[in-house]
């Protein structure tokens, strides 16, 4: 039973399904997005990520169950909704003959806001997109990471609470995505929440706190990214880096419930693999210590994210 | 060459036998046709020449559809990729200017072709009913057949020349219109310059002006239609209109190959096009869009769909040297030519002129207004917006009626300056129900418009106008059929009426609930 202070969620979505004609592309679909949280939804292509979003950001309706975003439903509050929320589609969806000033502008007019207000939130999106100094520049000018800045700003405009952002790194060059993800940090410390979708684990790992993966419209895994990480990987893998080289393999390999030792070529380091059940990091750790090796560091394989969400997801071509 | 050319057909006529929308077509045009049939049979009893009626009425119907595929099908053969940003790479695959000239353009005449000659047939039953001859329907159909050569070459090559198939369609149509009355206008100008004395009657201007004149005039397909159809017909089949418009062809077709490279060297894609006025900063104040106003989206189409305040005064310069030209060229041809400014000329041609006006200015809007949404995929974040579907349909609308105050200014100019003339028009058509059925026309034109620009990527205008042709032709066929003997049709005009206004319901739902649709993708 929920605690009297426990936060409700900002995101309830309870057994969605949806099909376009023969094709199920949401079956009985259920998880949560706590309040100020960033929330990772991965899945490949063709999996549903997309669909749900257009549910929950009003543009369709769900044909079963129900999606409740700050309480209310999508389909009998869809204004409410649609003032609390801001969708970034996975396309640029812009009016490019426009000015970045124009097209902010637009959209807080569109909105409701007045002249004054609009000023003020104009400039502090701008500023927050690092896009203050291109304000008079026509979008169809703009890069493409700075097109997706623009359309980052778009969506705070309207000050929503939570941010739904379909594939925001898309085509863009490393550069732009880490400038991406450095602004998504900077809304999180803001109190907003934030729900991305993204079909490269990866790239959420170091950001989320949370992630749901969806393959073929079915939910694999929602929680916390450790605990993607505990279900998944019964045999983690860490690596030993070592000060200098030193031939550890047969002592790494005699410890209790280390499963395989590879070591790293052309470094000093060693690839460790145990078995969660005979073991634990610390107590590998512990071992590792015992040994007198000169350890440098002892972290995990991040590596195996991946490998989890290959292990939850199916192989094939999909539709 | 050959394998270039043969892709692109194969492809081409893949795409076109997989489509629904083909058949569909293909399948009413021959509906219409064996419904055409039926009424003239059942005329046939009641009027002569019942034949010769069913063939003129098929090649009219033909010739529209030809003409109205000159603006929308072929001017759209290459822009179309290079819309979608595919001519380079099928010039990298090493298709050549002739290739994608043959695969893409005379494909399509190909196709035209083939449906002319799965008419033919019927057409030979019109003999059967009686009042034409096969001589007369050979004629009409090779007069015919290289009308749609000389339409198509002609799209070919001003889908060559422009970027853009809204420009391509634009010109097409603007030379189509020189070519249809063009040769008639210069006649009007040689008769009143003769008639003022400024060209002398019996000299080598005016007789060899008027021969040229003849001549152009001859090669007018709807000029022809009429020799071909008319009683004691025995000219031969190759005519000064056929050996012309496959002259021109040829023409067309050896420009466009030549002009290919020139004009298509670098690939750019459809670029969202910024109208003429320019940006805030910087620029004088009238020029400049403003702050956005309380009701965003009418801003938004006003100024980026109807050119804003600009391409108002624009529209306002241009239109009134517009019908200033038509009051000099009307008074110019006038029994009595003079400069003297009337009154009430003035305001009958403000009047019609700006009609004119409005309509195309309507077709432009209804035909782009959420195409542009879907093309550049905005539709979805309006769509968000906390706002309903039909209040965002009607305040798109609402942008671009706004647009179009000059055409409105100077009809209620016309109307000032005439209302004595109006208003007495007005009454004799009040009382008339075919008035409102033809007003009724425009404002289903418009919704079916609105609504077919969301489903076609090409050509909404052209098609809406040959359906409300067709439509009507067949209508008041069916009409004359039916009270053939017994009433003058007034009733009809009153149920057509209700029907239009019935459909308009219809189409305007369709479109709400279609931008609900394309907002979701």
């Amino acid at each position: 039973m929920a605690s009297v202070f426990e936060t409700p969620p900002v995101l309830d979505v309870q057994r969605l399904s949806y099909a376009f004609k023969n094709h199920r592309a949401l079956i009985n679909v259920n998880f949560q997005v706590q309040p100020q949280s960033l929330h990772g939804f991965v899945g490949p292509n063709g999996a549903g990520k997309t669909t749900t979003l257009k549910i929950i950001c009003t543009l369709l309706q769900p044909q079963a169950g129900s999606v409740r975003v700050f309480g209310m439903d999508v389909v009998g509050q869809v204004k409410e909704v649609r003032r609390r929320i801001g969708f970034m589609p996975d396309h640029f969806s812009m009016y490019r003959q426009m000015t970045v000033y124009e097209y902010l502008d637009f959209f807080g007019a569109a909105y409701g806001l007045a002249q004054s207000d609009r000023d003020r939130v104009i400039a502090d999106v701008l500023a927050l997109t690092d896009m203050d100094g291109r304000k008079d520049s026509l979008i169809n000018g703009l890069s493409r990471g700075m097109q997706q800045r623009v359309s980052l700003a778009r969506v705070l405009v309207n000050d929503p609470d939570l941010l739904l952002l379909d594939e925001p790194a898309s085509g863009l060059d490393p550069r732009a995505r880490i400038e991406l993800m450095e602004i998504l940090q900077e809304l999180r410390r803001m109190g907003k929440t934030i729900f991305i979708s993204s079909h490269i684990l990866s790239e959420l790992a170091e950001l989320c706190d949370s992630v749901t993966i969806i393959d073929r419209g079915l939910i694999k895994y929602s929680g916390d990214m450790d605990g993607l990480l505990v279900d998944a990987a019964a045999h983690p893998t860490y690596v030993l880096r070592l000060r200098e080289s030193v031939d550890a393999g047969e002592q790494l390999q005699s410890l209790p419930g280390v499963l395989s030792v590879s070591p790293l070529e052309g470094k000093p380091a060693w690839s460790v693999t145990y078995d969660r059940e005979l073991t634990d990091t610390n107590t590998v750790l512990r071992g590792v210590l015992d040994l007198g090796l000169p350890v440098a560091s002892f972290t995990e394989d991040r590596k195996h994210l991946n490998q989890a969400f290959m292990d939850l997801t199916e192989r094939g071509v999909r539709a | 060459m050959i394998r270039g050319t043969m892709a692109l057909m194969d492809r081409a006529l893949r795409v076109d036998s997989r489509s629904v929308r083909g058949h569909l077509i293909r399948f009413l045009f021959v509906g219409l046709i064996v419904w055409c049939l039926v009424v003239t049979q059942l005329q046939a009893m009641l009027i002569s020449a019942a034949g010769l009626e069913f063939v003129r009425s098929m090649i009219t119907i033909a010739l529209f559809l030809i003409t109205l595929g000159g603006v929308s099908l072929f001017a759209t053969a290459i822009t179309e990729e290079k819309e979608e940003q595919t001519l380079g790479l099928l010039r990298m695959a090493g298709v050549g200017p002739a290739s994608l000239l043959l695969g893409k353009g005379v494909t399509r005449i190909l196709i035209a072709l083939l449906i002319l000659a799965a008419q033919f047939p019927f057409m030979l039953l019109g003999i059967t009913l009686g009042g034409v001859l096969i001589h007369q329907v050979w004629a009409a159909y090779v007069a015919i057949c290289a009308y749609l050569i000389m339409i198509g070459n002609a799209g070919l090559f001003v889908s060559v020349i422009f970027r853009t198939s809204r420009m391509a369609s634009f010109t097409m149509t603007l030379a189509l219109l020189v070519y249809f009355f063009g040769p008639w206008l210069l006649q009007m100008v040689l008769a009143s310059a003769i008639a003022v004395g400024n060209v002398d009657p019996t000299g080598a201007f005016a007789a060899n002006a008027d021969r040229i004149l003849q001549k152009l005039s001859a090669a007018n397909i709807f000029v022809r239609s009429g020799v071909i159809f008319s009683s004691g017909f025995s000219e031969p089949l190759i005519s000064f209109q056929v050996v012309f418009h496959t002259i021109s062809a040829g023409v067309f077709f050896l420009l466009s190959w030549l002009s290919f490279d020139y004009f298509n060297r670098e690939e750019r894609g459809g670029e969202a096009e910024r109208p003429l006025f320019g940006r805030r900063t910087g620029k004088p104040h009238w020029i400049a869009v403003p702050r956005t106003w309380p009701n965003a989206l009418v801003w938004k189409d006003f100024f980026f769909a109807g050119g804003g305040w600009t391409l108002m005064v624009a529209k306002f310069i241009l239109y009134g040297l517009i019908i200033l030209g038509v009051v000099i060229f009307v008074e110019a041809v006038s029994p009595n030519p003079s400069l003297s400014w009337d009154r009430e000329v003035l305001g009958d041609i403000a009047i019609w002129v700006s009609l004119v006006l409005l309509f195309a200015e309507l077709c432009i809007y209804s035909s782009r207004i959420f195409r542009d949404e879907i093309r550049h995929r905005t539709l979805s974040s309006i769509a968000m917006l906390p706002t309903s579907i039909p209040a965002l349909v009607y305040s798109k609308w609402l942008g671009c009626l706004l647009a179009t105050v000059p055409a409105l200014t100077y009809f209620f100019a016309g109307v000032f300056l005439s209302p004595e003339d109006f208003f007495f028009v007005l009454e004799e058509f009040a009382d008339e129900p075919g008035f409102y059925y033809l007003l009724m026309q425009f404002v289903v034109g418009f919704h079916l418009c609105t609504l077919l620009s969301m489903y076609i990527k090409y050509g909404s205008v052209a098609v809406t106008v040959a359906l409300l042709f067709v439509g009507n032709i067949l209508t008041v066929m069916t009409v004359q059929m039916l009270t053939w003997g017994t009433s003058d049709g007034e009733a009809f005009f009153v149920l057509g009426c209700m029907a239009s206004m019935a459909l308009t319901a219809i189409l305007h739902a369709g479109v709400i609930l279609r931008v609900g649709v394309m907002a979701q993708r």
